[in-house]
This record gives C-alpha cells, structure tokens and sequence, in this order.
C-alpha cells in the first residue's frame, strides 16, 4: 500500500514539475504544445488521405482507417504522456550519456523512477489528446458500440502498445551500457523506424512479412492488429491474447537485460563528462 | 574552394560519431520502411492500374529515389542544433563565412547516407530490374534547383529557432510533421484526393522533393514545376539572407 502511495505522490511531482514548466514560460509551453499537435496531425495525415483517395488499404475501408490512425495517435500521444519527460522512454540517451548515477543516487527504486518521472500531463498530453478526439469521430462514424467491455479492451491495448514500444527501446538502449557513445540514439532509432511502419495497414503485406511485423518487429501491435481485434475484424480468439503476450515478454526481456547492464555499468561506469560538464 | 572541400572532409569522418552499429542499425530500419512502403503502394495499385498517370511502377520508382536521395531532397545543415549547443557561434570565429561552412558541413554530412545507403540501394534495385527508368531528364536541373531552395528554407527554420528562444526541440518536431506531408517526399501528390496535390506542388515546400520526383516519374510538367522552383529559389534566397543577417545579434547559446 505504502509502494502505490509514492507512486502517486511521485506522479503528482512529476505533474507539478510539468505545470511549473507551463505556466512559468506559457510561450515556450505552449509553442511545445502546438509542434506536437502538429506533428500527430500530420503524421497520421498523409495516410489518412490515401485512404480517403482509394476508399481504403487492404481489407480496411477509409473510416476504419482513420480508426487505427486515431487509435495510433492516441496509443502513442499516451505512451510520450506518461514516459516523454527526462528521456525515461528513450532510455539509450540517458544511460549513453551517463546519467544513470542520477538515478542511482535517488532515494526511490529505479523502476519506480522509469514508471513516473516521465509523466507529462499538461505540456505532453496534445498528441493523446488529439489521439482521442480522432478515435471518437471514426468511433462515431462506424457505429461502434461503445461498452465498459470495449473501453477496457481500449486501455488494455493502449496499455500494451506502451509496454510493446517501451520494450524495444529498452531492449536497444540496454546496448548503450557497453558502448555508450556509439549507443546513445539506439532507442530513438527504434522507435522512430517503429512509429513510422506502425501506421500502415499490414492487410497489404505478404503473409511473412505480417508474420515479422507481428513478431520479430512487433510494428504491427502498435495500431493495426489491437484494430482490427477492436473492430471485429479479426475471428481468432487467441489474436486477442496476443499482444499482451508480447507486451509481457518484451517488458521481461528488457527488463532482463537492463539488469544485466547495469551490472556491466556498476563495474565500468560511463566517463563521458569532462570535468567542466561537456560531453565527449 | 580549398578551404570548402577541406571542412566537407572532416565533416565525412565525423559522420560516424554515434558508430557504425547506430549509422547500420538506422539504415536497416530504413530499408524495412521502405519495403513496407513498397508493399502498400503494390496493394493499392494493382499491376496495370495507374494514379493520375502514375503506374505502379513509376509509383515505386518514387518512393525508392525519394529513401535513396533523402539528404538531399529535404537539406538538413547543422545550423538548427549548433545554435541549441552553441557551436554556431565558434562559425563566426574562424575566417570563413558562415553559409559557406554550413553547407560544407552538409555536403560532407552527405557522403556516408549516400555513398551507404542511397546508392547501393538504386544499384540494387536497378540491377534487380524493379525500377523503370526515369521518364524525364529534367529530374537533374530540378533536382539541383531543390537542394539549393532546401539550404534557403533550412536558414529560415534556422531564422525562425532564434526568434522563438532556441526552442530547437519543437522546431525539430514541427518541421518533420510539415516536412513529411508537405514537400511531398513521403506522399506523392499524385496520390492525394480532392486535387490538393495541384496547389501543394507549386508551394515553397512542395518544390522541394515533389518536384524532381513528379518529373522522374513523368507526372509533373517540366515548365510548371521548374519555373516554380525558380521562383521559390530568388525569392527565399534573399529572405533567408535578410532573415539571417537580422536575427544573428538575437542568437542565445548556453553550449555543453
């Protein structure tokens, strides 16, 4: 009890932080805001518009389209809300540039830290936002029937579609533990490449390449395989299972591995500050 | 010019700062990006079928050259996160003008994608014969037009960092979004609905990497799209120029 007490009391710094960020330079703030929005609008944009133009990809009709688009901008507008502050979800440059004895020197378990020093409700929430008003039009368009059950699938997947990315790009930030200078943009190379091939409707792949997509390369449990579960397109029960199976191995082998680095780390350290505080 | 292609070279070497592993791993990621572009665009349009006269095969033609030519078709020069790290400042210090060590640091930043990535990759493909050829030799004066209107644009996001405080994260975000969908790299305007793609490929943006890649794949019109991206050339070359010179007194650097 007194563990999920601090977790809130932490999340409620981190939120405190976010709105002194805000309302002490509200031009900053808000130019932080206005790029994001930006940046989910048009990143979803271009393929939303493909859709529109050929009435569909694959074996999607353009409304189910804009769906997997809103889900994915809410999925990830979530995942940057609550791990985009401190680089907590790209985890390579916090532990290639060294920063890992900030963490150490903290009264509080790293995993505590990871799970709420990112939180960003008020300056990193526009892309979830966003994510959420398109979801609600393309749920409106197609008639959805909106239950609890069905709103609690949508959490499970959003849910999983953050462990599925945070695990990637802790399974490649680990890398920068061994060599922290070649390593330290390893998770945004990951996550960038993921968030880029995870808006794509996979139906107009071949059948091996949907198959590394849904496992190897897990891009396609980002948006298009928790969509089609979501809008009944997909008749197999054991596919609703599947993404919280992965999300779960993914998180138990980054998490695997994040402790064997930090083993590596706490003998070998990472020197890359000079003394007047430069990086090398 | 000495002095230009000496600066290129150092750049060539520092290319690889974050190492091998990263500069492979990234050019993996885009080769996987690529294919599943390659398979939508397959899906989509059906052997034989075309888009506003685009086949499926000068469609692939497209986004290929569009992966392969990247550094080029969108110029990135270091301008925006030296003036975040304050390494901008030290191009004033040294004898040589400022643009002209920009872009021999871009140049040279070329080389590595290029000479990796960009050009095995069309060998490959040619060699593989999934290419068609270009279906216009004007894609070379266009293309040459875009990289000289992409250094201009990249002054003025550059110009426009320094007017909102250095903000150079939400600047880094803000001109990937408009970027990606707007100068037509990602998405032929061919492509898109309602005719928008008619206006996009005449604006600043839009003569960017839309043009030389409408004209490879025989879309565009030469005349149109050239005397636009002349057009765009002298008239963002002088505002990036004035923009510059007015806002190098407000550059603000904490470095480290």
């Amino acid at each position: 009890m007194g563990r999920i007490r601090q977790i809130f009391r932490l999340y409620a710094a981190s939120a405190k932080l976010d709105w002194l960020l805000l309302s002490r330079d509200v031009r900053t703030g808000l130019i932080y805001i206005f790029s994001d929005w930006i940046s989910a609008v048009s990143s979803v944009l271009g393929i939303a518009l493909l859709a529109v133009r050929f009435e569909g990809i694959g074996q999607l009709n353009a409304d189910e389209i804009l769906w997997m688009l809103g889900f994915f901008t809410l999925a990830d507008g979530f995942t940057t809300m609550m791990l985009g502050s401190c680089n907590w979800l790209w985890i390579s440059r916090v532990v290639g540039r060294g920063q890992v004895d900030h963490m150490l020197i903290q009264p509080v378990p790293l995993w505590m830290q990871i799970l709420t020093g990112g939180f960003l409700p008020f300056t990193g929430s526009s892309c979830f936002v966003t994510g959420v008003a398109l979801t609600a039009v393309a749920t409106a368009r197609l008639s959805i029937a909106v239950t609890p059950g069905w709103l609690l699938l949508l959490a499970l997947y959003t849910l999983c579609r953050m462990a599925v990315a945070t695990g990637c790009s802790y399974l490649a930030g680990t890398a920068a533990f061994y060599r922290p200078a070649a390593c330290e943009e390893l998770s945004t190379v990951v996550l960038d490449a993921m968030n880029a091939a995870g808006k794509y409707p996979l139906a107009a792949l071949p059948v091996w390449m949907q198959a590394l997509f849904l496992t190897a390369l897990p891009v396609g449990l980002l948006a298009y395989l928790p969509s089609l579960l979501m809008l009944g397109k997909l008749d197999a029960p054991a596919a609703y299972v599947w993404p919280v199976a992965m999300a779960a191995a993914l998180l138990s082998a980054s998490g695997m591995l994040f402790r064997k680095g930090l083993k590596h780390y706490a003998r070998h350290g990472c020197p890359r500050y000079k003394s007047m505080g430069f990086r090398n | 010019m000495k002095a230009f292609f000496a600066t290129a070279r150092l750049c060539v070497r520092n290319s690889g700062e974050f190492g091998l592993m990263n500069t492979l791993g990234e050019y993996l990621l885009k080769l996987i990006a690529l294919a599943t572009q390659w398979m939508v665009w397959r899906a989509i349009l059906p052997e034989g079928a075309s888009v506003d006269g685009m086949t499926r095969g000068n469609m692939l033609l497209y986004v290929t050259v569009s992966s392969a030519l990247a550094p080029l078709l969108d110029v990135r020069t270091p301008a925006s996160s030296w003036l975040h790290d304050g390494t901008m400042l030290g191009l004033f210090q040294r004898p040589r003008g400022v643009y002209g060590q920009l872009a021999a640091h871009t140049v040279g930043g070329w080389l590595v994608p290029l000479g990796l990535y960009g050009a095995p990759l069309l060998l490959v493909a040619a060699l593989l014969g999934r290419l068609p050829a270009p279906a216009s030799g004007w894609f070379v004066p266009s293309l040459l037009l875009c990289v000289s209107q992409g250094f201009a644009v990249d002054y003025l996001f550059a110009c426009l960092q320094i007017s909102i405080r250095n903000v150079d994260w939400a600047m880094h975000v803000l001109r990937g979004a408009l970027t990606a969908l707007l100068t037509g790299g990602l998405i032929p305007f061919a492509a898109l609905p309602w005719g928008i793609g008619r206006w996009l490929e005449l604006s600043p943006l839009g003569t960017l990497a839309g043009a030389p890649l409408a004209l490879l794949a025989g879309v565009g019109q030469p005349a149109r799209l050239l005397t636009a991206q002349l057009f765009w050339n002298l008239t963002l070359w002088p505002m990036a120029l004035w923009a510059f010179r007015a806002c190098r007194e407000r550059m603000v650097s904490y470095g480290g």
